[in-house]
């Protein structure tokens, strides 16, 4: 599993001197961190829906607007987090960004106390949307009997009780169980409730 | 006095007791006083009076100028006089001899005037030229004796004698006073018609040894000393509109005079004959540039106003008015020239104000653009020192500051230049014209801009000449037209599906710096292309319709030109040139 610290950071910004001076703070702090001078790089090296990340976007660059870049990504549906950095903006800028799902909009220069715990909370939002997606994935796999056991089990039914509500034998319950928790990377109870509850979030 | 007294009472004369006579006025020149005159002519005349009834002639003794105006003036009917004056004045009012003097002292020539080079006798002066630098006496410079034919004799050596000699004192009539300056010592020397001296002494004025005439020319026949050539004889002349008849009887009564008769003795001569020629005194005042025809104009307007002063002195006053009148007219075109000139002073610091209005409104418009040019090297400063501090927490040595804060001062340069920028452009200043690189006023222009063409994604293509060109223009109000017309199109580009492709062209050819700035927008309606430059015409919703009238007045400050046309390719193409030198 990755941890939020792993979760690279990723800045676009057309000015090399506050990309480098960004990269430079963020590194810092460990935090991983790539830089792009366009929108344009940046999508087409970076796979945005199957990988946690965190997008620091500047809003006016030539070529794409960093607004642009946004719609891109929720269009191709992403699990990356978005922090507006920019250099001016104003109130519809603003709601327009949070409106698609912006983490946070800031204007330049930005402290490191306010970016950091931002870029924080991004990092986690990313992750959670990651893993959902790693779980959506794996949930996708199961064969409907298997769901249906899921279900079952994520409301806290005994086998027994499963057995009963299904009509089938208990051996058949504890196999598709066994298979079932195989198929999601769950070791116990426990780690299926947490996938659960992920997967619902 | 005497001289008046005398005319006065012979004028009575002929007035009252000889009314029933035709009253003939014979001028003479007196050149030794009047007293002298009469005792020399009065017989004379009485002879003519009594040898042609019905007529009396009276005398009139004159000095030069007396004779001089009497004969422009035609106040009298006859003149006895020197060939010098005959010749001066007689040329140019029509005068004609009817005799000339026969000498009785040199009763064998007929040529008997000259001049002669006087000095003491006990004086260091032995020639003419020991008198270089001295001081000089004659009697007029129209004297013909007394002074011209001398300075004749002075020419043909090639002799200025107002530069030769120190000073030359005139001591005008009668003559016999020079001769009492030579003797006084008043002057070196004096110039003196020939024969003075002679006769001074026979009337026992002065005595004859004690005086030198210096450069002494002979002359067979001619018992005085003299210092010239000679020349003819005085004559009788008339004046032009006097009777012929009269003159005939005249002049026969002239020739007929017996050589011993009273008059002729009284006027030392042994009577009259025909009029000689004055041929050689053409010549003399020819070579002294003194001929009557030759006169100057001014000399001869001179003389027309002393003969008609009166015409004279209206024409002077009219002059006088006119000139009162230059003074005035002058006075009311000053007051009106600085009346003006404050205007125009007035209107020129508005039009700076108008200038610099339109940058601060530029600059507004480009606000947030600006803000956030300034803000790209502040983020960086910011994040290079929060990235410096939590390094420094982490480790204190492990870093390299050096490079960081290189990196910090890099970008604060960055932000100064950026309000340097601003600042420049903003500033209200007189226009001054300086030395300005165009690539680089160009250049700073588009900095200025780089927001705007950036949002606008736009394209640039900039094509500046390979050399340096440096012109004398006000920067700031040149890089107003550049931002103007740069934003101009932007605006018009925005208004069309294309991508906008604006190309900006610097060229310099023929002396002269030829700017083009091509978009690709919708183009110029012909309609109103001539009145784009109009103040308050705009094309623009929001538009003042300033932009382009300021930009035609600096062009037009700067002796360029700015027009606008369309692009064959679609767009707009704005021109404008500014002379290529350096003193454009």
């Amino acid at each position: 599993m990755v941890d939020e610290l792993n979760v690279p950071v990723y800045i676009v910004d057309d000015d090399p001197s506050v990309r480098e001076a960004l990269r430079y703070m963020l590194e810092g702090y460990d935090f991983s961190v790539y830089d792009f001078e366009n929108g344009d790089n940046f999508l087409s090296s970076i796979d945005v829906s199957a990988e946690p990340g965190c997008l620091i976007l500047d809003s006016k660059m030539p070529g794409i607007s960093g607004q642009e870049v946004h719609d891109k990504l929720n269009k191709l549906g992403t699990t990356f987090s978005i922090i507006f950095l920019t250099g001016h903006g104003d109130v519809p800028m603003t709601i327009k960004a949070f409106r698609n799902g912006a983490n946070d909009f800031f204007q330049k220069p930005i402290s490191a106390m306010e970016l950091i715990p931002s870029i924080k909370k991004a990092q986690q939002a990313s992750l959670l949307r990651y893993q959902k997606y790693c779980n959506e994935v794996l949930f996708s796999a199961l064969t409907n009997r298997e769901k249906e056991l899921f279900y079952l089990v994520s409301e806290g039914l005994t086998n027994k009780q499963i057995a009963d509500k299904l009509s089938v034998s208990l051996r058949t319950v504890e196999v598709h169980r066994s298979k079932m928790m195989l198929k999601l990377n769950a070791g116990n109870i426990t780690d299926l409730v947490k996938f659960y509850d992920v997967l619902q979030s | 006095m005497l001289r008046i007294f005398l005319l006065a009472s012979l004028l009575s004369v002929a007035l009252f007791c000889h009314a029933d006579n035709q009253a003939i006025k014979v001028g003479v020149l007196s050149f030794r006083g009047a007293e002298k005159g009469l005792q020399r002519w009065q017989p004379t005349l009485d002879y003519l009076t009594e040898q042609i009834p019905g007529t009396r002639f009276n005398i009139l003794p004159m000095t030069l100028t007396e004779l001089d105006h009497a004969v422009m003036q035609q106040n009298i009917d006859f003149v006895i006089t020197n060939p010098g004056q005959y010749v001066r004045i007689g040329s140019k009012y029509g005068m004609s001899w009817l005799a000339t003097l026969k000498s009785r002292r040199h009763s064998m020539r007929k040529k008997v005037i000259g001049s002669a080079l006087v000095v003491k006798a006990d004086a260091p002066y032995q020639a003419l030229s020991d008198l270089k630098g001295k001081s000089l006496g004659a009697v007029d410079n129209l004297a013909f004796g007394g002074f011209q034919i001398y300075w004749g004799e002075l020419a043909e050596r090639g002799i200025n004698p107002a530069r030769y000699f120190q000073t030359i004192n005139f001591s005008h009539y009668p003559v016999d006073a020079l001769v009492y300056w030579v003797r006084d010592a008043n002057v070196a020397g004096a110039i003196v018609p020939a024969c003075l001296l002679e006769n001074m002494h026979e009337e026992g004025l002065i005595k004859i040894d004690e005086y030198r005439v210096l450069d002494l020319k002979k002359h067979d026949g001619f018992n005085c000393q003299s210092s010239s050539q000679l020349y003819p004889n005085w004559s009788f002349a008339k004046l032009k509109d006097t009777s012929t008849i009269l003159a005939e009887k005249i002049a026969r009564a002239l020739l007929a005079m017996n050589a011993d008769s009273p008059a002729a003795i009284a006027a030392g001569s042994t009577g009259w004959t025909a009029p000689v020629s004055t041929y050689e005194i053409h010549q003399l005042y020819q070579r002294l540039k003194i001929h009557p025809w030759q006169e100057v104009w001014w000399q001869q307007a001179w003389q027309w106003v002393l003969v008609n002063w009166q015409w004279g002195g209206f024409i002077l006053f009219v002059i006088i008015l006119g000139f009162l009148h230059h003074l005035w007219v002058q006075l009311l075109v000053n007051r009106r020239t600085h009346e003006l000139e404050a205007v125009n002073v007035e209107l020129h610091q508005q039009q700076q104000e108008l200038e610099h209005a339109q940058r601060i409104a530029i600059l507004g418009e480009l606000s947030s653009d600006l803000a956030h040019e300034l803000n790209q090297p502040l983020a960086a400063i910011n994040s290079y020192a929060e990235g410096g501090i939590i390094r420094l927490k982490k480790d204190h040595n492990n870093h390299d500051f050096e490079n960081l804060l290189n990196k910090i001062s890099v970008e604060a340069q960055r932000s100064g230049k950026i309000i340097q920028r601003i600042r420049g452009f903003a500033k209200k200043q007189q226009a001054e014209k300086q030395a300005t690189d165009i690539s680089r006023l160009v250049n700073e222009s588009l900095l200025l801009l780089q927001i705007e063409l950036k949002k606008s994604a736009t394209n640039l293509a900039l094509s500046l000449p390979q050399e340096k060109i440096i012109i004398n223009i006000d920067p700031v109000a040149i890089q107003q037209v550049l931002i103007n017309l740069i934003r101009n199109s932007i605006e018009a580009m925005s208004n069309t599906e294309r991508v906008n492709q604006l190309i900006l062209e610097v060229q310099s050819a023929n002396k002269e710096i030829l700017f083009k700035i091509i978009d690709n927008g919708p183009g110029i309606n012909q309609s109103i292309s001539d009145q784009i430059f109009t103040p308050f015409i705009s094309t623009k919703k929001q538009g003042l319709g300033l932009g382009m009238s300021i930009c035609k007045r600096i062009i037009e400050a700067h002796n360029g030109k700015i027009w606008v046309e369309n692009n064959p390719a679609g767009g707009c193409i704005v021109n404008f040139t500014l002379p290529g030198d350096l003193n454009g």
